[in-house]
């Protein structure tokens, strides 16, 4: 009973990972027939085979390959990597920047702001403290008792053993609800 | 740490403090077993420094005062500020503070001075300092489509808070382990004039240019995506954050210094299998919070 996960919240999945994006997959990965572990395989797929993405679901993209179509877990698959730049080449993080850009309102590409201060090396390594700017963030502070705003519900997840940051069990388990 | 090293340094711990404990009593054992204070002590042979040394030593990483942890952060913090000021847009550094703080209050931390704050650099990266300054790059932010994906960044840059991963990383670089950060953290004065130790500083900016400890970055992600999603967001937001950068090319400027400091994406994903393992076939379609997340991040130019 340790995890019952029965919220359906109302949702608005799952444009988290765009469709129809062409991609592969990392390592020898079986393609299931259903999002599920247990389901049938229809094959393996090998290392750096090219698929698509059509959709996902939970942890898993329903994919086709040239051949075939059905499911392969999410993280075993890579997006096609964009921008050739080389060294000091903006040309990478730009186009990405752009490229999604566009799926937003405002299409316009990334300007790049006024008097934009980076967070290179070099920039870093010549940092002067400015503790003006730390006392300003105090103005944006959320205090701990903040109503949540987001509209979401608390879930109950346990820390995968030896995470937890207290050698006993997390604060929330207010064991109302144990039974 | 290793067990094995945790082991030796224990050992030698105990031996040092057996040690320093031997020599106090030898030398002062006569007359100061009463009331030998810390001035006298310290007047004639300064072997009570040294005991509180060994104390400093002794005293666990996880064990640190939470005023220190505290102190030391806003040192650290003073010094990424210095290199990139925050975003000058009041409601979208508001709003990632309600995203942090939702994210914050399912830990056993919500307590913690928690301050979030986007800073106007292209470079693709996020921060954290212990005692919960969290710092996430305008670039970054950018390349995020809805909430989920901030707050599994949040919530990443949360893990290293809750397990003190920068304290360890400073302990390390300092010559003298976390006695010597809690040394220098104590040289900030108080008032106008706030003065952060020079070597503070260059400690600190040692720490980001090198990075934490490579498995202190996986238990973040694993850790991360334990803690969004008891925030209700969808605990497969950070693969899509780590196939996102993945797909960039990784010499682009903009990137160096994350991927100098983190695991290649690539490695991220393929050891998040485990910590995705316990939401397979449960958590099928979680909000994203798409539209809150467009009204403040994409309505900028």
């Amino acid at each position: 009973m340790k995890k019952i996960f029965s919220l359906f919240l109302l949702c608005t999945t799952s444009l988290l990972f765009a469709a129809d994006k062409a991609a592969t997959v990392s390592r020898d990965t079986d393609l299931f027939s259903k999002p599920f572990k247990d389901a049938e395989i229809i094959t393996e797929l090998s290392a750096k085979t090219t698929i698509t993405i059509l959709k996902r679901k939970g942890g898993w993209y329903e994919i086709k390959t040239s051949e075939k179509q059905g499911w392969v877990r999410l993280t075993h698959v890579r997006l096609v990597r964009k921008g050739k730049g080389k060294q000091n080449d903006n040309s990478g993080v730009g186009e990405i920047l752009s490229s999604l850009a566009t799926g937003r309102e405002k299409s316009d590409k990334v300007t790049t702001a006024t008097a934009v201060k980076g967070l290179s090396e070099e920039e870093l390594s010549n940092a002067e403290p400015d503790v003006d700017a730390l006392n300003a963030l105090d103005n944006f502070a959320v205090d701990e008792n903040a109503n949540n705003e987001s509209g979401l519900a608390t879930r109950k997840v346990d820390y995968l053993e030896g995470d937890s940051p207290t050698a006993k069990a997390e604060p929330e388990t207010n064991s109302e609800d144990d039974e | 740490m290793n067990p094995l090293l945790r082991l030796i340094r224990l050992f030698l711990i105990i031996s040092i403090s057996a040690i320093a404990i031997n020599a106090y009593a030898i030398g002062f054992g006569g007359f100061s077993l009463g009331g030998g204070s810390e001035e006298e002590d310290s007047n004639s042979f300064d072997i009570g420094e040294i005991i509180d040394g060994v104390k400093d030593i002794s005293r666990t990483i996880t064990g640190i005062d939470e005023e220190a942890e505290i102190e030391i952060g806003r040192d650290a913090a003073a010094v990424l500020l210095g290199a990139s000021k925050p975003v000058n847009d009041p409601e979208l550094q508001r709003y990632v503070n309600k995203v942090g703080r939702w994210v914050v209050n399912q830990t056993n931390r919500p307590q913690l001075p928690w301050r979030f704050a986007v800073l106007s650099s292209n470079h693709l990266n996020a921060f954290a300092t212990p005692g919960g300054n969290i710092f996430i790059t305008d670039g970054l932010l950018r390349t995020l489509n809805n909430e989920a994906e901030l707050a599994a960044v949040l919530a990443h840059e949360v893990a290293h808070v809750i397990k003190k991963h920068h304290i360890k990383a400073m302990s390390s670089i300092n010559t003298s382990g976390l006695s010597g950060v809690l040394k220098l953290a104590g040289q900030t004065s108080e008032g106008k004039n706030n003065f952060i130790a020079k070597e503070m500083v260059g400690q600190v900016k040692d720490m980001y240019l090198r990075g934490l400890d490579k498995d202190d970055e996986f238990e973040a992600d694993r850790m991360g995506i334990v803690i969004a999603s008891r925030a209700g967001y969808d605990p497969f937001a950070l693969v899509a954050v780590l196939q996102t950068l993945d797909s960039i090319n990784p010499e682009s400027s903009g990137l160096e210094l994350l991927y100098k400091t983190h695991p290649p994406a690539g490695d991220r994903l393929d050891r998040l299998d485990p910590a995705l393992e316990q939401f397979e076939g449960s958590v099928e379609e979680s909000p994203l919070l798409e539209q809150r997340f467009n009204k403040y991040v994409a309505r900028r130019p």
